[in-house]
């Protein structure tokens, strides 16, 4: 391939990138007990949520940063991050969608994720997370209608906090890591949802993350419930306007799914990745967990990272219940500098329980991939089952491709098997589309498509569309 | 059992006892590289479960028990020896017995010209040079402080040095005995294998102890393949019941230079093995090959690094274990392909059987691949034996305890059949059969 049309897909602009002028009211960067006090006050939350919150931040406090994974990047300095940002008409916030700002209306058109389009073309309920509070929460009645809660964590925390209080940090517990204590002691807003008994949700959830206002490190909490028998998808997506300061994104996701209940729960990660010299760019820190609490429950994560200067999160799933089980469908892009640590953990401890593993990594230009996953058979889990496949891409020589696959039996009747390939695309493929008067550009594309096909097959409709549409913006040109 | 608190301290104090009757003292090259090696080990202490390279494999037990360095030979078993003796196998024999070398019970006599075997001890004085230039040279303690223990206490062990185009003409059998009137004792053989250009040769090195007697050996191989030269190397670790077997092997490889490295871990308390080669030249082979089998309260541990630094490299790492009882089985197989390695080749393989509830494996299978136009593929697999092939065989008549056997023998068969050196074939399988 020409080295120009690499020099020009390499060196496109981020699409996304543009900030939005809007009045915010952010606190002082800067980390304390008082910080806590007033985000707790300001949010209005009841007692129990305060003293957690603080019980986290000393927690915190007796913490190192792990310096365990394969990444780099320059020390963080938590007191120059301010931990609150709110768009002003807290006060009086929006009912619909005519109240809202219409120039957070614009930002999302930019984005290509227009409000009113989704509510009437997909049918898909929006609750936008722009910045940290949430300020548009669609379809709600038709949820109410179903039995389904539907709402901002904040609410939740007004509206429900008996259920708040009963799953907030039953799966992630507020000491679990660094950046998950973190999120427990400053987390400002984030979604919850509660599917009811027997109940199979309506429609497919939706929150679209944005991070906006300078210097504030997003820290979302999101707390799903699945009771007996119910189902529920989840699709969370992410853009962020181009930036020069790095931003530490450290959500916590819990996902709770009880007996027969299933979750499925599929991210599209675009954040801002960086400059090509790998300035700028968002941290993207992440702990996200689900349970199988009881026999027969599932837990699906999926999810096409190709944004973010740095990647580093495991979805995992805790499969206690019997014949529940565990799934991880991973496609992760590095491109430039980016860098991306990723994989998941399956832990096995009821009987019959069965996990799958898909990782596909494409790594490009600089970019630096790594699989890092964990499958553990506890001695009750009879008859466990595990299926991991990783597979590598590599599209330049300067990028590298890493799998740190840690497999701990203790059952003998456990059949685990891994399997993994790191290769580029052979000159054989290529040169079979090429000759059929394929473009080498679009050769490329079609053959890392059909890489990550397991994958994107496991995305909702919306999101294959938006997946194979940023593969193809994201890697392209970067193919030599 | 005396139980002591701080093991480095307990090893450098041992060390600073022993210091001045350790052979090579007036030589100063030595004595900087036992300085370093000291410097190292106390900087990076007793392995921990927090260190990564010892997550899964716990060395406390070790650390508290008091060891004393092997000096003199003593009394040999030679009961013992006969058991180590291969049957049938026409070698060069070395023996030593604590780390040792044991001159009375070795046999090196019609080596072939331009082939000096000797004793590490005698190497020092004879061959200096040949050992100055080769000993310690790219050998990095970082993770490996039993390597660096080893270095400090470097006293005897068998220096291999075969010059260009030479050719071993039977291979060589390094027989280890653990032997003595006195228990907890430590050794520290260190081989060092120089390979001229187009050289051959086939090594053997094994590992016995009396039932249970208890002891520490901590072993390390050091090996230079010049180019274009291949090394055939056994390793038979039949520890005792109660011993522990911390062993490395280094070797670097220089282009075109071919290496088959077999491990069998058969018996032993703890035994942990580092399999490292170094691919420092272009177009080099090689080849890991390993079987455990872990039984009763047995802990096996296979750490393998194959580190591709230049192109056209192939490599393969190929383990696989049996399981039970209490046992507990780590596979840890590294392959690096640098930026500059293209047109690496790497297959990497472990395979496990667990058959009992109490025993477990940690296996970790990865690869760090830094260039883009090669070929890696690695896979693990832990299961027990396939129901249908056990019907199967019962249908046919064949008792459950012999079908399981035969399945057994069946999984681990396809590593013993690669063995080149029919001897060895025949007595692994002998010893096998009777264990699984």
């Amino acid at each position: 391939m020409s080295s120009k049309t690499i020099d020009k897909i390499v060196n496109r602009e981020y699409e996304h990138g543009f900030v939005t002028d809007i009045e915010t009211d952010t606190v002082a960067p800067g980390l304390s007990e008082d910080v806590i006090r007033m985000i707790s006050a300001k949010k209005n939350e009841p007692e129990f949520m305060l003293e957690w919150r603080l019980r986290a931040f000393r927690h915190w406090l007796t913490m190192t940063e792990p310096q365990w994974s394969s990444v780099t990047h320059p020390p963080i300095d938590y007191q120059k991050i301010s931990y609150y940002s709110a768009p002003k008409s807290d006060k009086d916030r929006p009912k619909s969608l005519d109240e809202v700002d219409p120039k957070l209306i614009e930002t999302y058109n930019k984005l290509g994720i227009p409000l009113y389009e989704q509510q009437k073309l997909a049918g898909v309920a929006v609750d936008a997370v722009f910045d940290s509070v949430s300020v548009a929460t669609t379809f709600k009645e038709k949820l109410a209608e179903a039995g389904v809660i539907f709402c901002s964590f904040s609410e939740a925390v007004q509206n429900h906090p008996e259920l708040v209080k009963k799953y907030l940090g039953s799966v992630v517990p507020y000491r679990d890591n660094f950046f998950a204590t973190l999120n427990s002691a400053v987390f400002t807003d984030g979604s919850f949802c509660y599917i009811p008994k027997g109940v199979r949700c309506p429609l497919e959830l939706s929150t679209y993350f944005r991070i906006n206002a300078a210097n504030t490190g997003q820290f979302e909490r999101t707390l799903i419930i699945a009771e007996e028998g119910s189902y529920v998808s989840y699709l969370e997506g992410c853009t962020a306007p181009m930036r020069d300061e790095n931003q530490l994104h450290a959500a916590v996701v819990e996902l709770v799914a009880l007996k027969d209940a299933e979750i499925k729960y599929s991210t599209v990660q675009n954040w801002y990745p960086g400059d090509e010299h790998g300035k700028g760019g968002i941290y993207n820190f992440v702990t996200k967990r689900g349970a199988c609490r009881d026999a027969n429950a599932k837990i699906s994560w999926t999810q096409i990272e190709t944004g973010s200067a740095i990647t580093w999160k495991y979805p995992s799933v805790i499969l206690q219940g019997d014949n529940s089980v565990g799934e991880f469908y991973s496609v992760a892009l590095t491109n430039n500098r980016q860098q991306a640590d990723t994989g998941t953990k399956m832990i096995h401890l009821g009987k019959n329980t069965r996990s799958t593993i898909i990782s596909k990594g494409i790594s490009a230009g600089k970019g630096h991939n790594a699989y890092r996953g964990l499958v553990r058979v506890g001695p009750a889990a009879t008859n466990a089952r595990n299926y991991t496949q990783c597979d590598s891409l590599l599209l330049s020589d300067h990028c590298s491709a890493h799998t740190f696959p840690y497999i701990e039996v203790k059952n003998p009747t456990a059949k685990v098997e891994h399997e993994a390939s790191t290769s580029k695309i052979s000159d054989d493929q290529l040169f079979y589309c090429r000759q059929r008067g394929i473009s080498a550009e679009d050769a490329v594309s079609m053959i890392v498509n059909g890489f990550c096909k397991q994958v994107f097959r496991e995305l909702p409709m919306e999101f294959a569309v938006e997946a194979q549409k940023l593969m193809e913006v994201s890697l392209e040109g970067a193919v030599g | 059992m005396t139980t002591i608190s701080d093991p480095v301290t307990q090893y450098q104090q041992v060390y600073d006892q022993a210091r001045t009757s350790l052979p090579g003292k007036d030589l100063n090259w030595l004595t900087k590289l036992r300085d370093q090696a000291y410097e190292s080990f106390a900087t990076q202490g007793f392995p921990h479960r927090k260190v990564e390279n010892w997550k899964y494999t716990n060395v406390n037990n070790l650390g508290q028990q008091a060891f004393t360095p092997a000096i003199a030979i003593g009394t040999v078993n030679t009961e013992l020896l006969a058991t180590a003796q291969i049957p049938d196998l026409d070698c060069y024999q070395i023996v030593l017995v604590n780390g040792l070398f044991a001159e009375q019970y070795s046999q090196l006599s019609g080596l072939p010209a331009g082939i000096i075997i000797t004793s590490l001890s005698n190497a020092l004085t004879d061959h200096t040079e040949i050992v100055r230039t080769h000993l310690n040279k790219q050998l990095t303690y970082q993770g490996q402080p039993f390597a660096a223990l080893n270095t400090m206490f470097l006293r005897d062990g068998v220096f291999c040095y075969f010059d260009n185009n030479s050719v071993l003409d039977k291979p060589l059998h390094i027989i280890h005995l653990a032997t003595g009137d006195r228990q907890n004792v430590m050794s520290f053989p260190r081989h060092l294998i120089v390979a001229g250009e187009h050289s051959q040769a086939t090594l053997i090195e094994s590992y016995h102890g009396d039932k249970d007697q208890l002891y520490f050996n901590d072993c390390l191989t050091e090996i230079h393949l010049h180019d274009h030269s291949q090394l055939t190397h056994y390793s038979l670790i039949e520890a005792s019941q109660a011993a522990y077997h911390i062993a490395a092997l280094h070797a670097w490889q220089q282009q075109h230079s071919r290496l088959q490295a077999y491990n069998f871990a058969l018996s032993g308390k703890l035994i942990r093995n580092d399999t490292r080669a170094y691919l420092i030249g272009t177009h080099t082979q090689c080849h890991f090959n390993g079987f455990y089998r872990v039984r009763s309260d047995q802990h096996i541990d296979n750490h393998l690094l194959t580190d591709h630094q230049q192109p056209h490299g192939t490599s393969t790492q190929t383990y696989k274990g049996i399981l039970d009882g209490n046992g507990h089985g780590v596979f840890n197989g590294t392959v690096i392909v640098a930026e500059d390695a293209q047109k690496s080749k790497t297959q990497q393989l472990n395979k496990n059987l667990l058959l009992s509830p109490t025993a477990q494996i940690n296996t970790k299978p990865e690869l760090q691949i830094f260039a883009d136009d090669v070929q890696c593929t690695h896979g693990a697999t832990v299961g027990q034996l396939d129901d249908k092939a056990l019907f199967y065989l019962r249908s046919r008549g064949i008792s459950e305890a012999m079908a399981r056997r035969i399945l057994n023998y069946a999984f681990m068969s396809d590593i013993i059949d690669n063995v080149e050196l029919e001897p060895i074939k025949i007595k692994l399988k002998r010893d096998l059969k009777g264990s699984i």
